[in-house]
Order: structure tokens, then C-alpha cells, then sequence
């Protein structure tokens, strides 16, 4: 039984047999080929093709139809091997012998050479290593033992070596393109492509009597039973492990997918976010190209690379059932395509979390931003707490500041402002109700520039003051009387120790001054203050000033 | 074997005026050229014929014109150009030179086969 086919040639319809019109349609190739690089070849090859339609329709006009392929070896043989034919007009040929030999060195040039292909008549899954045994000239049985040895024997990293075992066949599987055609197979098989060995191919294949591959795997011995065994072992194997990959894959794809969308969402769903992009109105517009920019991209480019990979594995999968076409080298173009997209995803992802990094350290400014003017309120709330009335208080950045405390303790909190602007003011002031008596006031303070001063008001209401020592933001004299005492054992207590190595040893310039022989009387009330400014609106040349430990002193 | 690739060669060096001769009696397309040819037994293949006939058509010595058949797609007619006939009198002459030599050689030697077996 033959099939056969009606091909349309030069207007006119011939029946053919498959396997004949394969030789012709090869020989008409071969043709075109072989003329192809000639002068005037084009023309030569569209002659010659229009004498095969002419010969053609003799035979059809003959009632010999349908044409097998033994009528298409006659015209072959009538009009002329490709090799044959260009003889008569090459000027000085040598030899008949020589000639021929041209013929099939350019044949063994060009078309034979050795290819690897999947061998689709001994096959035992998709023929890999069958194809690969013909390539190597090796019996495929030796790999096929090879292969169940190193998947079914139990080695220590049986799974390492199972899986990576599945894992490259179904990679040749998927790359490896099944020798299809006549042609193919012959270029599998090493033998020259000449028409010839076409011939043969194609008759043998058809009569199915020159394939011994087939005989082979019709052995019916008790070994071949056990490989097939495995075969259906492996299979198996190969289809659960195939699965996972597709499950799994797609998983992690689409939960990749998930992340960034959710992602973009939750960064745009934020209302303190939004306000503070609001902030700058320039970053709207970046942000919306940088980190939706990004997202998008990512989301994409997984989205694609997940069809991609079902699509591979779905293939791969219905090609162990050999359903399917192979899909010869556009496979490559999707691999790439897959790993393009997913590297690309990658990256985009990594730009969104980079992003997404910078804009929680936006949220971090704006909520410093925020509790600034917070802490501000809760600076004079501090101050009311602790009886002290603010006098004056301009171009100052703070009132209170903590972490420089001469003590060294970082949590301790002391009387400070900060301004580059000279006309900085900033007075304080208490009233404390006593006994009467005579009063020592102490305080411990530091400052960069001359002008600030400790004062207090007696009975009189005489303003009697002490200046601030300068020492800017080292040493001072607390410091230096605590290192004095560090080198006497007996005075370095543990107190001392911690004042001594304040700024890690270095101080923070605090000194401590007093205000002597403040007389109260009836009224029993004492004023005392701190100013930055020489007698409350003088001179002042530094930029900022501190003060803590305000104690009055009853001396008498 | 010798005697084959002799006798190629020979109908090989004579295809060309062959040809060339065939047209020049009137305008014909490669199958009846193939016809005649392969009556005279001068091609064994007929692909040979049209790397020949498109040689001789780009060096001018042919035209072609299109002409439509009966049966099938249209054919190339092929005719001498008046280079062609330039170049098939000249041809001729040499034929004929050559062909009066090779009678010459041949009675020559019979005169002398001849000679030498009647001595």
C-alpha cells in the first residue's frame, strides 16, 4: 500500500506517489541548487523543471499514472544527475572518472555532512540516544544501559543524579530535532546525500526492508523485556518529574508575577506615600517611570516568560507521547525569548525593590519631617515642666537637645538652641519660691562663642550673673577635674570614670559655674535665668549654647 | 572504456555546431532539439542541452522569443542571431577543413595499408 498525492506542476495535476514525489521534489532542489551559483543558473533550472512537467505529461498522456517512483528514477535517469549536466559546457573537463568525482566532492562538501538528529525509527522515548548512539557510531543499547545505570542504581546522590539524568535527556529531547525527512536521516545516518542513497533511503523506507534498526528493536529476547521496562520506568519518572517542573515552575513564575503587582499596588496605595510625593511634585512623574515604570516591565516580562515556560513543558511533555510536531530550531528562539524575558524581569524587579527601598526612606524623612514640629511642642512642654519660662527665643532651631550631656548619658536632657543667624535670642528664666537666706546657684554649661551667661535677681533686685566658660564641644573643666581624678585610684569612682570618658573620652565641653551670695529676704522668691546674650541683649559671637543641673544652694 | 570517453569527448566538441546548425534551418525549442539530438545519438543525457543553449543565448549567439502551446505552458523557440550565423560559417569552414583532413589521413592510410599488403 502506497500513499498518494496530487501536486499541481505547471498548471497541470499529476498523481504521485509519496515517495516519488519526495525524489522529485529533491532532484528539482538539487537542480536548483547545483545551477544556483552559475552563470545564468536561474534560467538553466527553470528550463530543466519545465522539461520534467513536459516528460511528465507524456507519461500522464501514456495512462502512466499514478507516478511511482520507478518513473521518477526513468526522467532522473533521461535528463541527468545535476553532476552529469554541466559537463557538456565546462570548457576543458578531465576525465570521466575526475568529473564524477567533482560531483561528489561537491556533494560531500555541501549537503553530507554528519548531523545529530533524533532517530525516529528506534526509538524507545524520542529516540535521543539512539540519534546520538548513530552519531557517536555507538549501538544505542550501550547508552541506553548507561543511562538506566545512572538513573536507577542507587548512588549516594541517587536524586542529583536521577534528576540531572532526566533533566539533559528532556533537554536533547526538546533540542535536538527528529531526522524526519529522507534527507535527515541519511545526513543522521553519516551516508552522502547523492541521489543515490536518496533513492535507497526512500525505496528501503517504503518496502521497509533496509532498516535494520527496525529489525532491532523487534527482538523479542527477555533483556530487550527488562530495557523496556525501565523504558516504562523512566517514563514515568520522566512525566512526574516533568510535571513538577510545570507545576513548580509556573508556581514560582506566577507567584514572581503576584509579588511585583501587589507590590506596585501597596506602594500606590499608601496615603502617607501619596502625600509625601506630594511634597515634590518633579518625583510624580519619575516615580511613575521608575518604580510603575519597573513593575510594569517585570510583571511583563514574567507573565511572558511563564507562557513560555508552560508552553516548553506542555510541548515536552506531549512529545514523550509523541504527539506534537517537533519544533525543530524555532525552539532556540523560544528559550531565548524565555530567558531574555525572565533575566529582564529579574532585573526590573531588582530596580523596583532598589526603588521601593528609597521610597520608605522618603516615608522615614516625611515622618521626621512631621515629628519634628511634634517634638518642637514637646521641647516646651519639657521646659514647662521643669518651671522654666521662656523670655525670648528667635531664629533658634530648638529649645532642648539631648545625646551631649557632660554625664555622657545619651538620654538626659538639657536647655540648647542652635543658630548660624547672629541676632539669635534665647532666654529662659525660673522663679522658685524659698526660705530666706543666702543662695549659691550652680549650673553646668558649655557654648562656642563668647556672650552667654547664668544670671539671677536678689532681694534688691540686683541682676548678678556669671558667664559661660568657652570650650565649644571638647574637653571642659567637668571633664578635665574627672580625668584629673582618674589618675588618683582613690578618686576614680565609677561616676568620675563615666564623666572622664564622655565623647569617648574627650568631653563635650561642659563647665560648671555658680552665682554667689544671692540674698533672699521676705518675699521668699528667687529669679534666675540663662541667656545667650550678655546681660540679656548684649554681645553674643558663637552659634549655640547649653545648660543643665541648674541647683540652688543654701549656704547660709 | 577508452574508446567510450574518446567518443564522448568527440560528441562533446561536436554538440556545439550541432546545435547551432539545427536552428540555423529553422527556429525549434529544446525538446524537438533534444529529439534530434538524441536521434544522432550525440546526448545521452538530455539536462545537458540547456547550461549549453543558455551559454550560447548569453554570448549572443541565440535568441529567444516565447511562443504559446497547444499543451503545457509556453515554450522558448530558439533562432540564430545574425552573430549566431556569423559564427556557424565560420564553424563550417572548419568542419569542412576538418573532415577533409580526417578523409585525406583515412585514404592516405588505406593507400598505404594498401601498399603495404599488396608488397
Amino acid at each position: 500500500m502506497k500513499k498518494n498525492i496530487n501536486i499541481n506542476f505547471f498548471g497541470t495535476l499529476y498523481a504521485i506517489d509519496e515517495d516519488a514525489y519526495e525524489l522529485l521534489n529533491r532532484y528539482i532542489n538539487d537542480i536548483k541548487k547545483y545551477f544556483s551559483g552559475k552563470e545564468g543558473g536561474e534560467e538553466i533550472s527553470d528550463d530543466i523543471e519545465h522539461r520534467i512537467a513536459e516528460v511528465m505529461q507524456e507519461l500522464k498522456a501514456e495512462g502512466k499514472e499514478p507516478i511511482s517512483i520507478e518513473l521518477v528514477k526513468e526522467i532522473i535517469a533521461r535528463i541527468g544527475k545535476p553532476e552529469e549536466l554541466c559537463n557538456a559546457t565546462d570548457e576543458e573537463e578531465g576525465e570521466n572518472s575526475s568529473k564524477a568525482h567533482r560531483g561528489k566532492d561537491w556533494f560531500t562538501k555541501h549537503i553530507s555532512k554528519k548531523k545529530l538528529y533524533r532517530n525516529p525509527d528506534d526509538k524507545m522515548l524520542c529516540g535521543v540516544l539512539s540519534g546520538i548512539g548513530c552519531y557517536a557510531g555507538i549501538d544505542p543499547l550501550w547508552l541506553r544501559l548507561a543511562i538506566i545505570i545512572l538513573t536507577i542504581v542507587p548512588l549516594p546522590f541517587i536524586s542529583v543524579s536521577l534528576f540531572s539524568a532526566l533533566l539533559v535527556y528532556f533537554l536533547f529531547a526538546l533540542i535536538i530535532p527528529e531526522a524526519n525527512t529522507p534527507e535527515e536521516r541519511l545526513r543522521m545516518q553519516g551516508k552522502p546525500v547523492t541521489m543515490e542513497t536518496l533513492n535507497e533511503e526512500i525505496v528501503g523506507n517504503a518496502d521497509g526492508t533496509n532498516n535494520t534498526n527496525v529489525k532491532n528493536s523487534k527482538r523479542g529476547s527477555l533483556f530487550d523485556v527488562i530495557i523496556r521496562i525501565c523504558v516504562i520506568l523512566i517514563k514515568c519518572l520522566l512525566v512526574i518529574f516533568l510535571g513538577w517542573l510545570l507545576f513548580g515552575g509556573t508556581a514560582i513564575l506566577l507567584i514572581c508575577t503576584f509579588v511585583i503587582c501587589l507590590l506596585s499596588f501597596a506602594m500606590y496605595g499608601h496615603p502617607l506615600e501619596l502625600a509625601s510625593r506630594m511634597v515634590d511634585a518633579d518625583s510624580i512623574l519619575l516615580n511613575f517611570i521608575g518604580t510603575n515604570g519597573y513593575a510594569w516591565i517585570s510583571g511583563v516580562a514574567f507573565i511572558i516568560a511563564t507562557i513560555i515556560f508552560i508552553y516548553l513543558v506542555a510541548h515536552c511533555i506531549a512529545r514523550l507521547f509523541n504527539k506534537g510536531k517537533s519544533m525543530g530550531r524555532i525552539i532556540w528562539v523560544y528559550i531565548c525569548i524565555f530567558f531574555g524575558t525572565l533575566i529582564l524581569g529579574c532585573v526590573s524587579f531588582y530596580n523596583l525593590t532598589k526603588d521601593i527601598i528609597t521610597e520608605e526612606d522618603r516615608i522615614v524623612a516625611f515622618r521626621e519631617s512631621q515629628r519634628y514640629q511634634t517634638d518642637i511642642d514637646r521641647e516646651k512642654e519639657w521646659l514647662k515642666g521643669h518651671g522654666w519660662e521662656v523670655i525670648a527665643h528667635e531664629h533658634g532651631d530648638h529649645y532642648v537637645k539631648m545625646h551631649e550631656h557632660y554625664s555622657g548619658d545619651y538620654s538626659k536632657q538639657y536647655i540648647d538652641t542652635h543658630s548660624n543667624n547672629p541676632n539669635m535670642v534665647y532666654t529662659l528664666e525660673r522663679s522658685v519660691r524659698t526660705s530666706p537666706g543666702i543662695y549659691t546657684l550652680e549650673a553646668a554649661v558649655r557654648t562656642d562663642g563668647a556672650g552667654p551667661e547664668i544670671y539671677a535677681y536678689n532681694y534688691r533686685n540686683d541682676r548678678l550673673s556669671t558667664p559661660f566658660p568657652v570650650y565649644a564641644q571638647y574637653g571642659g573643666e567637668i571633664w578635665e577635674e574627672a580625668t584629673k581624678k582618674m589618675n588618683n585610684t582613690s578618686t576614680a569612682t565609677d561616676e568620675v570614670k563615666r564623666l572622664a570618658e564622655a565623647h569617648h573620652g574627650k568631653g563635650y565641653g561642659w563647665s560648671r559655674i555658680r552665682i554667689e551670695n544671692i540674698e533672699v529676704k521676705n518675699d521668699s522668691i528667687i529669679r534666675y535665668g540663662v541667656t545667650n546674650r550678655s546681660g540679656g541683649t548684649g554681645y553674643w559671637n558663637g552659634t549655640w549654647f547649653s545648660a543643665a543641673d541648674f541647683k540652688l544652694i543654701k549656704v547660709q | 572504456m577508452n574508446v567510450d570517453n574518446a567518443k564522448s569527448q568527440m560528441r562533446k566538441g561536436m554538440l556545439e555546431y550541432c546545435v547551432l546548425l539545427l536552428l540555423s534551418k529553422e527556429p525549434s525549442y529544446a525538446s524537438d532539439i533534444i529529439i534530434r539530438l538524441k536521434e544522432a545519438k550525440l546526448i545521452v543525457v538530455e539536462g545537458t542541452l540547456y547550461p549549453l543553449l543558455t551559454r550560447l543565448k548569453n554570448d549572443g549567439l541565440l535568441s529567444y522569443e516565447w511562443r504559446e502551446s497547444t499543451q503545457g505552458p509556453p515554450r522558448k523557440y530558439y533562432a540564430l542571431t545574425s552573430e549566431g550565423e556569423l559564427f556557424l560559417t565560420g564553424l563550417d569552414s572548419a568542419w569542412n577543413e576538418l573532415s577533409t583532413t580526417v578523409k585525406h589521413l583515412k585514404t592516405k592510410g588505406n593507400e598505404e595499408n594498401e601498399t603495404s599488403t599488396t608488397n
